[in-house]
């Protein structure tokens, strides 16, 4: 990385080498809209909001400022009476897609827009802006790869394979997370958690318990094959996720560790880490009792 | 007999071949040669050039009439789709003696003149026959063939002075042209390297490799003003020096053959024609780039052309023009073929370069440029088909050479698809700066059926409109882009006195808006908002505003489209709105269609001063809106007629008017 300089709105930036624009300006205040853009996605350069003016010697042009790599000497300009004029414009369009969308209709009050000029083309109600953020993050940072843009031009919508479900979904609903739309809907009932329109539908693991569900079941399998952890076997003899979470940093030595500890310790196998999987509350209670367990021994050794 | 495929070591092994097949080709006494280019297909070219076959089989086991001293016929080679039969004349029925009669049928690439397929070239004489059927076989091959005699009523005539041509040369389509790309096209066997390396094949590819330096080879393809055919027009040695310079563990080339526009067959009828030369350009691409691994993204819908492609990729490999250590230099190149799924955007090179990793084809921003991160992100030189096929006749025939043709700005040739209401459909090569009016006049021949011209659209379905006070502009990058049109990949629709123009931009905004791959909003909305506005207007429901929309629609998709797609979208309206505007004005203002191609902007009626009743056309109505006795004057119910303009085909008094 190497630091250099651009120019933004007549006012000078220190920026690093690998950088994009929209960075540069977002650290510093700057206001630039953005709709498809996410600090942890790679640039993509869908909803065109974050068009700025850049100069290159005497050559003016517009660019998408999400996308564009920061260069020594960069001069940007992100409110220019055309660029305002270009940004309206495009969240006009939006606002003709989605009339109802909150954050399209909050962006364009703040962009000076009250009404479109054009009517809507889609099904009322429509809520998906497109700007991917869901499809990226499965690709890009889950790795699921579960949904998917389908169709194109107008009839663009964001789907699993053929509408009908996909087998990848983790259920981890990330995409739900980063959705700045509101237009993925997460359903459950007891054994499943459905996320709609993607017709996605995933199995929870249950309490072994209580029976409430606690997490889907395909993400816990991931969680466990990352962190090198076993399936629980017949006795339910696994390490629960978010056990070796609390435990910090040293995440890959903990099932040794925790295995360490049962041995060490002395820890009667069935009170504690046999546990089978079990939801919060009675993860609570079943603690608060080994606990107990072990307090009462340590105290009848002393 | 024909040399065995051997590899090609060096330039002196390379002369020594072309000088055998060429001593070869001079024994055959006559070549007939089948343009089997899509155009000729189409109107039967394929039973043409198997009745020919059949024909020139026949010599095998039969006399040849008038011919007593033919006794013994036999095949001499067979390689593709051509055929070599030689007739031996026989001395007393024994060994046959010098003086060899061989009769060569062959199927070619594309001629252009699709108009007057299937088109058939008789060698040596050059006869050129137009509109062959099949039933003309036995006498092409007995009289034209054997005899070298003209068969008058199979010539070209020329309709305004009624003269025959006998040979292409003498024909006005051809003319005007200059045929560089095109020049094999029409006399190579596509299927054999052979006839390309007879006619100077691979020469360039050799020098290139034995002779020139890669950095020599850019600064000749600089030197030559080659501009990318494809459309954007940019220069293809600073392409090419970018790529080289750009740091990447391997480097790749492709050739974008991903023809898209409706009505445009340039690339198509290259491939299918000559598909050596785009090879041979290639390798001499990756070369100067230092690449070792080629792709050629070719449609699916030419079946014909990838079946060329892997003929000449697999005959390439044999004679060692690919593969290791090619003309015994230390370079390797391998060529791939991809064939894509059918999407317009796929010719954007970024989206072609995701189609070719696997990934949708959608475009990406080109703030870091293919050059420098393309294909699996490392430095790529994508060309298209018609720039790659250049390469090898810069190479061989000098920069100075190639850049003598053309205009300033723009060197060399282009090849067009002239295709619309002109009455030479089919394909030119012309140097540039030519006029648009002698393309389509002096080339095409101008409108069909005496109509005036109305306007010519360049560059594909993003192209713009030139109406007929432009028709003076030299045809070249600049020019056109400044008429608000652009050179695109070389489509060039007429369109006649009939024509709709807010229709035409209707029609090509709503191929566009299909075609849009969705991604960015001012492409996806943009497009669709403006489609809604131009089949409102179309179908008559206008709105005071609706220009002002348009209007701003174009600024706004022009300024802040993601991809080369979006930002030329705009020009069919664009174009039309400054050249037309009358036209829209009609449509929205008065209700009316000027042209009578809206169906509810006019209707028809019968003028019963000129009716005689026939009743042609009331037998003709599908829908029986037409009431009328026998030589009384007829009436069009207007709630029943659906417009569909068959009574207007069939009045031949003209007294059927759109109003």
């Amino acid at each position: 990385m190497t630091a250099t300089e651009i120019q933004i709105d007549g006012q000078t930036f220190p920026a690093q080498d690998g950088e994009y624009v929209l960075d540069v300006a977002r650290r510093n205040g700057i206001f630039i809209p953005a709709l498809c853009a996410h600090p942890l996605l790679k640039p993509y350069g869908a909803c065109r909001l974050c068009l700025v003016e850049i100069q290159q010697g005497k050559r003016r042009r517009m660019v998408a400022s999400c996308a564009y790599p920061v260069q020594a000497g960069l001069v940007v300009r992100t409110a220019t009476d055309k660029i305002s004029e270009l940004r309206r414009g495009i969240v006009e369009l939006l606002l003709a897609r989605c009339p109802d969308s909150p954050p399209v209709r909050e962006l364009a009050r703040r962009l000076g827009v009250s009404e479109s000029r054009f009517p809507t083309l889609y099904r009322a109600g429509e809520k998906c802006i497109l700007c991917g953020l869901c499809v990226r993050v499965c690709h890009e940072l889950v790795g699921a790869a579960a949904i998917s843009f389908v169709s194109r031009g107008k009839e663009r919508r964001v789907d699993s394979p053929f509408a009908l479900g996909s087998e990848d979904c983790l259920g981890c609903c990330a995409c739900v997370a980063v959705c700045p739309a509101d237009a993925i809907a997460v359903r459950s009932d007891a054994d499943t958690l459905n996320l709609m329109p993607f017709n996605n539908s995933v199995k929870m693991e249950r309490c072994a318990k209580c029976g409430k569900p606690i997490a889907p079941l395909p993400l816990l399998a991931l969680i466990r094959s990352r962190l090198s952890l076993q399936e629980p076997d017949r006795d339910g003899f696994h390490s629960d996720p978010d056990l070796i979470k609390e435990d910090g940093d040293a995440v890959e030595r903990v099932p040794a560790g925790v295995a360490g500890a049962i041995h060490n310790q002395k820890i009667a196998a069935s009170s504690f880490f046999l546990a089978k999987n079990l939801c919060a509350d009675c993860r609570l209670e079943r603690s608060a009792q080994a606990l107990a367990a072990v307090a009462a021994q340590q105290r009848r050794a002393s | 007999m024909e040399p065995a495929p051997a590899t090609v070591r060096n330039l002196e092994a390379l002369e020594a071949l072309q000088q055998t097949l060429l001593k070869n080709r001079k024994l055959a006494n006559a070549t007939i040669a089948t343009c089997c280019g899509t155009g000729c297909v189409a109107k039967g070219a394929i039973d043409v050039f198997q009745a020919l076959r059949q024909e020139v089989a026949k010599l095998r086991s039969a006399p040849v009439p008038g011919r007593r001293d033919v006794k013994s016929v036999k095949t001499l080679a067979h390689t593709g789709d051509s055929q070599h039969t030689s007739v031996s004349a026989a001395k007393n029925g024994r060994a046959p003696v010098p003086g060899t009669l061989r009769v060569v049928s062959k199927c070619t690439g594309c001629h252009g003149f699709c108009e007057y397929g299937p088109i058939v070239v008789v060698q040596p004489h050059n006869f050129f026959y137009t509109n062959v059927k099949k039933e003309d076989a036995p006498e092409i091959v007995a009289q034209s063939a054997l005899e070298g005699k003209v068969i008058e009523r199979l010539l070209y005539r020329n309709p305004v002075t009624r003269k025959r041509a006998t040979r292409a040369e003498d024909i006005p389509f051809y003319q005007k042209q200059r045929r560089i790309v095109l020049s094999h096209n029409g006399v190579l066997d596509a299927t054999d390297i052979r006839d390309y390396i007879a006619a100077g094949g691979y020469r360039a590819l050799g020098k290139a490799l034995r002779q020139m330096t890669p950095e020599a080879i850019i600064a000749e393809i600089e030197n030559s003003g080659l501009r990318g055919r494809g459309g954007a027009g940019f220069p293809t040695g600073k392409k090419w020096a970018a790529c080289r310079q750009a740091r990447g563990d391997r480097r790749y080339v492709i050739c974008n053959g991903d023809e898209g526009d409706p009505g445009a067959f340039m690339d198509r009828s290259i491939l299918e024609g000559d598909p050596h030369s785009v090879l041979e350009g290639m390798i001499i691409g990756a070369f100067a780039i230092g690449a070792s691994e080629g792709y050629i993204y070719v449609r699916n819908e030419y079946p014909l052309a990838v079946e060329r492609l892997q003929t000449a990729i697999a005959q390439a490999k044999q004679y060692g023009f690919l593969g290791r250590d090619i003309f015994g230099s230390d370079f390797s190149f391998s060529i791939r073929i991809n064939r894509g799924g059918g999407a317009f955007v796929c010719g954007e090179s970024t989206a072609l370069t995701a189609s070719l990793e696997g990934r949708p084809g959608e475009p990406r921003m080109k703030y870091i440029r293919t050059v420098e991160s393309g294909l699996w992100g490392m430095p790529t030189t994508l060309n298209n088909v018609e720039t790659w096929a250049n390469v090898p006749r810069i190479i061989h025939q000098g920069a100075a050479w190639y850049a003598a043709i053309g205009t300033a700005g723009s060197k060399g040739t282009k090849v067009f698809s002239l295709v619309g209401k002109v009455n030479n459909t089919g394909l030119v090569e012309v140097p540039m700066g030519m006029s648009l009016r002698e393309i389509i006049f002096d080339i095409g021949g101008g409108v069909q059926e005496g109509r005036q011209f109305k306007a010519v659209q360049t560059g594909g379905p993003s192209g713009g409109c030139i109406p007929a006070a432009h028709l003076d502009c030299p045809v070249d990058f600049d020019e056109l882009t400044k008429l608000g049109s652009m050179m695109g990949s070389g489509g060039m629709i007429v369109m006649d006195e009939d024509t709709c123009m807010v229709e035409v931009a209707r029609y090509f905004t709503h191929f566009l808006a299909e075609e849009s791959c969705g991604k960015c909003v001012p492409c996806r909305e943009g497009l669709s908002q403006m489609l809604a506005i131009l089949n409102r207007i179309t179908q008559g429901q206008g709105q005071p505003r609706d220009l002002e929309h348009l209007e701003f629609l174009c600024h706004l998709i022009q300024n802040t489209a993601l991809c080369g797609l979006g930002t030329s979208a705009c020009n069919p309206v664009l174009s039309t709105l400054l050249y037309f505007r009358d036209e829209y004005r009609a449509h929205v203002e008065l209700k009316k269609c000027p042209a009578g191609v809206c169906r509810n902007l006019f209707r028809y009626e019968i003028d019963p001063q000129r009716c005689k009743g026939c009743q042609r056309c009331l037998k003709d109505c599908a829908v029986g809106a037409i009431t009328g006795k026998r030589k009384m004057p007829h009436v069009i119910d207007q709630q029943q007629c659906t417009k569909c303009g068959a009574c207007f085909s069939a009045c031949r008094l003209d007294a059927i008017q759109k109003i």
